[in-house]
């Protein structure tokens, strides 16, 4: 499998402003993966600096392994772009700008890209004769959105793509995702909806203040995060305090509140056995505490849970 | 905050235009001041003024220009400043009107500020009452300059209000212009158009003289301003005409405003192409430019028609040593009509530097706009981006100088009867001013090249062109610093004779401007 994006160590300051702060992120060819992370914490700046529209002030990126920066132009032919907020030229109309988007992009007009931009239109719900002016913000993402996915892209860099879609959008766009991942392109996409994420990505990668704070599948997310226990018991708990991997822990007689992580899960379960367990309920950790957690956490806290197998 | 939020906003005008209203207030008031006391300079003798005054008068193209003179010498100071003085204060507000309104709806920044406690009609009084102000300023400015010039303080007080008429009338006018359309674009075309067509019955009406035409005189805002009669028996009345009739366009304006959505306009948009054939940057810019193009190359060739016309007559009219001395240092030492010549197109050459400045920043307006973020995450590299809009103002500013020159070439052929003779000697003339506008594009170019920022700095640039070919001798600045305007190096066609060498040297300079600014721009970053 080939890496089509790879950025390690990345920094970039915008004067005193640090957005990015030793970012990794590595993406592999046929993947959607996610870029998650809290408002300002440089998911754009990341996305601007793959495009070769910023210049990173530290570490290595390489994209479609050239290098962004200096070979943009060239590699650009191979990607496509939808920002967070799509600025549109007033008095073009929608259709003018998927059809020169796509030869500034050294499209071919061919056939195949002919139908399936009018496919798309169709899908998306979209009137391409309208000036530019006159979209709303969800229609002018539309027309980036089309722009890109009419595309033979091998890349599809898309920053919030979906912030301005409505539900029934939100689902075209996800169907569209997965018809471009099963022929095999990759996808980066930049969001804040979580289940966005869940259905779509594979793998993802979270970021806070700058910095990588956790990547991986999900599901190795999943496990990686800590087990919400609720135990009623026979005797009152012993030694509880002190066992590995048992934090927020609350007593009221016999019943406990804890949550565990996923490596001293079995330890911990044969301590609560010891003390006779008469009720239990655990529940898995949910993706948006998942999130929330990663969110929150100081920036360095997180980076030890990052830097786990 | 006030209830209605017209308070904060007004703030947030003055906060943005914190330098761009200085310095357009300085500009017209100095431009006025300058004007004033050179005029004053020029006729120390009462009887040049009244044969100056039946001169000018004379000549019909004259008339229609600048309109009728009277026989006094704050007349004959105002003529200019209540013409084309009277039409920039005019685009000023129709500039300043549409910055604070439309454009701010069109850019969604009402949007997000309309989610707080904004009533609907606050942008608008905000805007109406923030373009007052800056009218309101420059025209006291330019009666303080007139009356420190030692002219009658009535008649410079009534001067500033002809201003103010001008100012005022077209603030409504622009009012209603932004309910009309969804483009900001189109606003300015249309309070453009309204300042154009004001302009064109004033002349027409002038020209006519005492005949059934005159009238039109008062279909015009611009010949309101007129008819206050600064120094020739002021009437102080029309003052309120223009008052009564800025209210009703304002009033139409908040009707009008209460009947549309915000963002769009009261006339629908037109669909437009569902498919286009553009594939190059070159032609990304061209399409965004070419109406602008277009209305400057149409403009200027008129402009050149109306000064080749009387340009033969300017020897009459200009009657007196002392004008004579003012032309020449301005357009050199051949006859007078050459230096006349050569002197107004030194003029018109700052003001389409004026457009290669705006075309060529363009550049901005896409960034900020993050257009160019768009443009240039496909295969289009940044040289051939910024080389596609800057070699459209390059090449633009180059047409519409020789459109310039072919009108005024025409003209001037049609009066003289020799059109082949004003082809050859006037067309040059136009031509040997391209390479100091390529130099003040080039400008532009380094700065924004450098920061996007720093680019605004083009505008200070040009401003410091005018100083120095307006004021330059009147202030009698040093001679270095004179030399730091590109416009003072050309030969005065077609009086002198033509000395390739500052004109090469120009363009060479215009040339590396251009690159380093080029280069520059491609190892920033893009914000
Ligand atoms: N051009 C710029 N100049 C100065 N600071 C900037 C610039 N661009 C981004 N920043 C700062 O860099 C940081 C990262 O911003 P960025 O836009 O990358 O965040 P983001 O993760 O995309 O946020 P969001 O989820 O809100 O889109 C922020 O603190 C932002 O203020
Ligand atoms: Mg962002």
């Amino acid at each position: 499998m080939t890496t089509v994006i790879h950025a390690a160590g990345l920094r970039k300051e915008f004067g005193r402003t640090r957005a990015l702060d030793g970012l990794d992120l590595e993406v592999q060819q046929g993947e959607v993966h996610g870029f998650l992370g809290p408002n300002g914490s440089g998911k754009s700046t990341t996305i601007r600096v793959l495009l070769g529209l910023l210049r990173a002030d530290g570490g290595d990126v390489s994209l479609l392994g050239g290098d962004p920066w200096s070979q943009a132009a060239t590699l650009h032919r191979r990607l496509a772009y939808v920002p967070g907020d799509v600025a549109l030229w007033p008095n073009l109309t929608g259709g003018e700008v998927i059809d020169l988007l796509g030869r500034l992009r050294g499209q071919a007009d061919d056939r195949h890209a002919g139908g399936r931009r009018a496919e798309l239109l169709e899908r998306f719900d979209l009137d391409p004769t309208k000036k530019g002016r006159a979209y709303s913000k969800g229609n002018r993402q539309k027309v980036a959105l089309v722009a890109a996915l009419a595309s033979d892209a091998e890349l599809l860099i898309l920053d919030e793509p979906t912030s301005g879609l409505d539900p029934l959008m939100e689902e075209v766009f996800r169907e569209c995702i997965r018809e471009v991942r099963d022929e095999g392109r990759t996808v980066l996409l930049s969001s804040h909806i979580l289940s966005e994420v869940e259905h779509l990505c594979e793998r993802l990668t979270i970021i806070r203040a700058g910095r990588t704070v956790q990547t991986g599948s999900l599901t190795d997310m999943r496990h990686l995060s800590r087990t919400a226990v609720d135990v009623e018991l026979d005797r009152s708990p012993v030694a509880l305090e002190s066992a590995p991997g048992v934090h927020d822990l609350r007593t009221e007689g016999r019943r406990v509140h804890l949550s565990v992580d996923p490596d001293e899960l079995g330890s911990v379960m044969n301590l609560l056995t010891q003390c006779g367990i008469r009720r239990i309920t655990s529940a898995p950790p949910s993706l948006e505490e998942l999130f929330m957690d990663l969110y929150r956490r100081p920036a360095d806290t997180a980076r030890e849970v990052g830097a786990r197998p | 905050m006030s209830p209605s939020g017209t308070g904060t906003l007004l703030r947030l005008a003055l906060r943005r235009d914190r330098v761009l209203a200085p310095v357009v207030v300085l500009l017209l008031g100095l431009t006025a001041w300058s004007t004033a006391a050179a005029t004053v300079a020029l006729y120390p003798d009462p009887a040049q003024v009244t044969s100056a005054a039946v001169a000018a008068n004379a000549s019909p193209a004259l008339v229609a220009l600048y309109g009728p003179v009277h026989a006094s010498l704050g007349s004959l100071a105002s003529l200019k400043m209540l013409s084309t003085g009277a039409v920039a204060i005019a685009l000023a507000a129709v500039f300043l009107l549409r910055r604070h309104t439309r454009t701010e709806e069109e850019t969604g920044r009402v949007e997000l500020l309309g989610a707080g406690a904004l009533s609907r009609h606050a942008p608008l009084t905000a805007a109406v009452l923030h373009t007052t102000l800056v009218v309101l300023l420059a025209s006291a400015l330019c009666a303080l300059g007139y009356a420190a010039s030692g002219l009658p303080v009535a008649g410079s007080v009534a001067l500033g209000l002809a201003w103010l008429v001008a100012g005022l009338a077209f603030t409504g006018i622009t009012a209603v212009a932004v309910q009309l359309t969804s483009s900001a674009r189109t606003v300015a075309a249309i309070a453009g158009g309204g300042v154009a067509a004001a302009y064109l019955l004033r002349a027409v009406g002038d020209a006519a003289g005492d005949g059934p035409a005159r009238v039109l005189v008062w279909l015009s805002p611009l010949g309101w301003a007129q008819q206050v009669r600064p120094y020739a028996g002021e009437r102080w009345w029309v003052g309120l005409l223009a008052l009564a009739f800025t209210a009703a366009t304002t009033a139409l304006a908040y009707v009008l405003r209460s009947r549309r959505d915000l963002g769009s306009g009261l006339f629908a948009d037109r669909a437009g192409p569902a498919h286009t054939t553009m594939g190059s940057p070159l032609a990304l810019a061209w399409r965004l430019q070419r109406s602008a193009i277009v209305g400057w190359s149409l403009a200027l060739v008129l402009m050149g028609a109306v000064l080749g016309g009387f340009a033969s007559s300017a020897a009459t009219l200009l009657d007196s040593p002392q004008a004579r001395d003012m032309i020449r240092s301005l357009g050199g030492t051949g006859s007078l009509t050459d230096a006349f010549i050569s002197a107004e197109f030194g003029i018109m050459a700052a003001v389409v530097a004026g457009f290669g400045v705006a075309a060529a920043l363009r550049m901005l307006g896409e960034e900020t706009s993050t257009r160019a973020e768009l443009t240039l995450s496909t295969a289009t590299s940044r040289w051939s981006w910024l080389m596609s809009h800057v070699g459209l103002a390059l090449v633009g500013s180059a047409g519409i100088l020789a459109l310039l020159g072919a009108g005024a070439a025409a003209a001037d052929g049609a009066t003289r009867g020799d059109l082949g003779d004003s082809f050859a000697r006037v067309l040059p003339a136009a031509l040997v001013q391209v390479p100091p506008v390529w130099v003040v594009i080039g400008v532009a170019v380094l700065l924004y090249g450098t920061a996007s920022r720093l680019a605004v700095g083009a505008w200070v640039v040009l401003a410091g062109c005018l100083v120095i070919g307006q004021l330059g001798e009147l202030l009698a600045l040093p001679t270095a610093v004179q030399g730091l305007s590109p416009f003072r190096h050309v030969p005065m066609l077609p009086g002198a004779a033509f000395d390739p060498t500052p004109v090469v040297a120009l363009v060479a300079v215009a040339g590396i401007l251009v690159v380093v600014g080029g280069s520059l721009f491609r190892r920033r970053d893009l914000h």
